[in-house]
């Protein structure tokens, strides 16, 4: 190896050293990365339903109700406008497969005409979260504070 | 259960990627073990995710299964049939053993670490659900998926390179086991390590910087320290294996033989099915290459290098056409009408741009390390490789920039806040390929025989 050589080898050994110290093990940022609560099948869906609307077991929970529901009508989610929340309502789509999951947003200011446009889409139930069903669709059993879940009768 | 699943699983992806990797490098082909690990990751996930797209049209559950798993075993059967040397292994040193530890070291965190992560948002909204989904239908996702006008959010025209993979996984297993779909996190970063090790080697650098190169990622913050990194379900990383396994046989940036030829068409090839945006890495690298190659009249090389990535990109846009697959939203088509419209945005997007690649808590000293790597390689002569890997990692940056004069969204910044750094992620392991290289070998006993 030429004495050139040895330098540029040096110097990159410097920068090797430089390397592994500015990118030091993120400590804080790696323990700020959300975590799952378990090592169960559906263990990270579980971590945003918990995460976002403080919903224990919520896979469980959310599969059991649809498992009531017919496979051929739609479940409508209907969420408050929130960016926050669309996780959430993202995983109840996939657990709604493979009925249709009109997924509606709620101004916060709300809506009057809500119940018209969930109608339109004649969904055996509706997830709502962060918002409250309309009155006289059905009755709305809470299954976490900002979750509610609405069976709708096939006659309406 | 769960073993015997995870077994089969890994033992299919393998078996079929090395057999793969043998088929396609010939016999002349010296392989260094760390680049066969790697290569054969590459190739065995592309074959398994590329059966489940081709054979669940007709197959699913456990005839799916069994048709994946005879091919692999067909392949790994005539690969292994065809005896290729292998690198000399180089004595080992105490530097060696000391960077072998720190390997080491990094797979005890991983392990460890790995299994408390939840996936991630596109991981889960994107990915994993499709997995899902298929898994639901047997394996493959239903046609009617991808018309599905209420969860085109989930951008069913996406390329089903990683959803296969996870689907594959769910299908050995018999249930969606989020837990364990996580794997593929540490087997990618696994496959970048073993590539820089052996990539290193091939491109005639020597076994300590391929020893030093491998651990190199783990110091990038962001690959562990960031929403969207490597454990957390994203396909950006799996992408930038890929890429790297491409690069390291790129006909621009040394004269490779027949065989390797055929491994970068076949790599460069995957890219396509990788993510959409590896369409455009796809062209980088495949383009040029075939242009070199014919220049050459190296035809059968030069059909190689372009062929397979052409084959999967039209088959899979003439698959979306016929599953009427929801478009995508967040981009407009190109046309001058639009980018003169936007023009006004290529400021801040450089200024973006900029920001990102001196950012250290999010790459520590890489974007620069490379750069300075490049000068170095010209200032020793090594042109041709200097250029090649600076377009290899500039134009891939020059081309997601202009991406975001597309973008529809009505706060673009807000885009590239929430993209950019993934899609540096995907040059991230050629940028520590390009430091290595640029680092002078100390000439021994057993050193690669690269040419130049």
């Amino acid at each position: 190896m030429t004495r050139s050589q040895e330098w540029q080898l040096a110097g990159w050994s410097l920068f090797a050293l430089a390397f592994a110290v500015a990118g030091a093990i993120p400590i804080e940022a790696i323990r700020r990365q959300p975590q799952v609560p378990d090592q169960s099948p559906l263990n990270s869906t579980d971590a945003v339903f918990l995460q976002t609307l403080g919903l224990h077991d919520g896979s469980t929970l959310i599969r059991e109700l649809l498992r009531a529901l017919p496979r051929d009508r739609p479940v409508a989610i209907v969420q408050r406008d929130d960016h926050t929340l669309a996780p959430a309502a993202g995983q109840v789509s996939v657990l709604s497969w493979p009925r249709a999951a009109p997924w509606l947003r709620v101004a916060r200011a709300g809506d009057p005409e809500l119940a018209n446009h969930i109608s339109v889409h004649q969904p055996a139930a509706a997830f709502f979260l962060s918002v409250d069903p309309p009155p006289g669709m059905g009755l709305a059993t809470a299954l976490s504070p900002e979750l509610r879940f609405v069976r709708i009768d096939a006659a309406r | 259960m769960t073993v015997l699943g995870l077994a089969i699983a890994l033992g299919v992806i393998f078996a079929a990627g090395s057999g793969l990797a043998r088929l396609l490098a010939g016999s002349e082909h010296a392989w260094d073990r760390s680049e066969l690990a790697g290569v054969s990751w590459v190739l065995g996930t592309g074959y398994v995710s590329l059966a489940i797209w081709i054979l669940g049209l007709a197959l699913s559950s456990a005839a799916l299964v069994a048709a994946t798993a005879f091919g692999a075993a067909v392949l790994a059967l005539r690969g292994w049939k065809i005896r290729s040397a292998s690198l000399p292994r180089e004595p080992w040193t105490k530097v060696d053993l000391l960077l072998l530890t720190l390997l080491a070291a990094e797979a005890v965190f991983i392990v460890w670490w790995a299994p408390r992560l939840a996936l991630g948002w596109d991981g889960l909204m994107i990915w994993e659900l499709k997995a899902r989904i298929a898994f639901e239908n047997g394996g493959a996702l239903p046609f009617s998926y991808f018309g599905d006008p209420h969860r085109s959010w989930s951008h069913p025209i996406y390329p089903l390179y990683f959803p296969y993979n996870e689907a594959w996984l769910y299908l050995c297993l018999g249930r969606v086991d989020q837990a364990w779909v996580r794997l593929f996190g540490p087997m990618a970063y696994g496959a970048a390590a073993a590539l820089l090790a052996g990539g290193a080697r091939r491109l005639g650098s020597s076994q300590q910087i391929g020893l030093a190169a491998a651990p190199a990622l783990f110091f990038v913050p962001y690959c562990f320290g960031g929403g969207w990194g490597v454990l957390a379900g994203y396909a950006d990383f799996p992408l930038a294996v890929i890429f790297l396994a491409a690069l390291i046989y790129w006909p621009v940036m040394r004269e490779v033989s027949a065989g390797e030829a055929r491994l970068f068409g076949v790599a460069a090839g995957l890219l396509v099915w990788g993510k959409s945006e590896g369409s455009y890495l796809w062209l980088i690298l495949a383009v040029p290459a075939a242009l070199m190659l014919t220049w050459r009249n190296r035809w059968a090389a030069a059909f190689w290098a372009l062929v397979p990535g052409a084959a999967l990109l039209g088959g899979f846009r003439v698959f979306l056409g016929v599953v009427k697959a929801v478009p995508e939203i967040n981009y407009a088509p190109a046309s001058g009408t639009t980018l003169h419209a936007n023009a006004a945005r290529v400021g801040p997007i450089l200024e973006r741009f900029g920001h990102e690649l001196i950012d250290l808590e999010k790459w520590s000293l890489l974007w620069p390390g490379a750069a300075a790597a490049l000068i170095a390689m010209l200032l020793c002569g090594l042109r041709r490789r200097a250029f090649a890997l600076a377009a290899a990692l500039l134009l891939p940056m020059t081309a997601y920039a202009c991406a975001y004069l597309l973008s529809t969204w009505s706060d673009f910044l807000l885009h590239m806040e929430l993209s950019l750094t993934r899609l540096l992620l995907q040059l991230a392991p050629a940028a520590v390929l390009t430091i290595a290289l640029a680092v002078p070998a100390r000439a021994r006993p057993g050193a690669s025989p690269s040419s130049s």
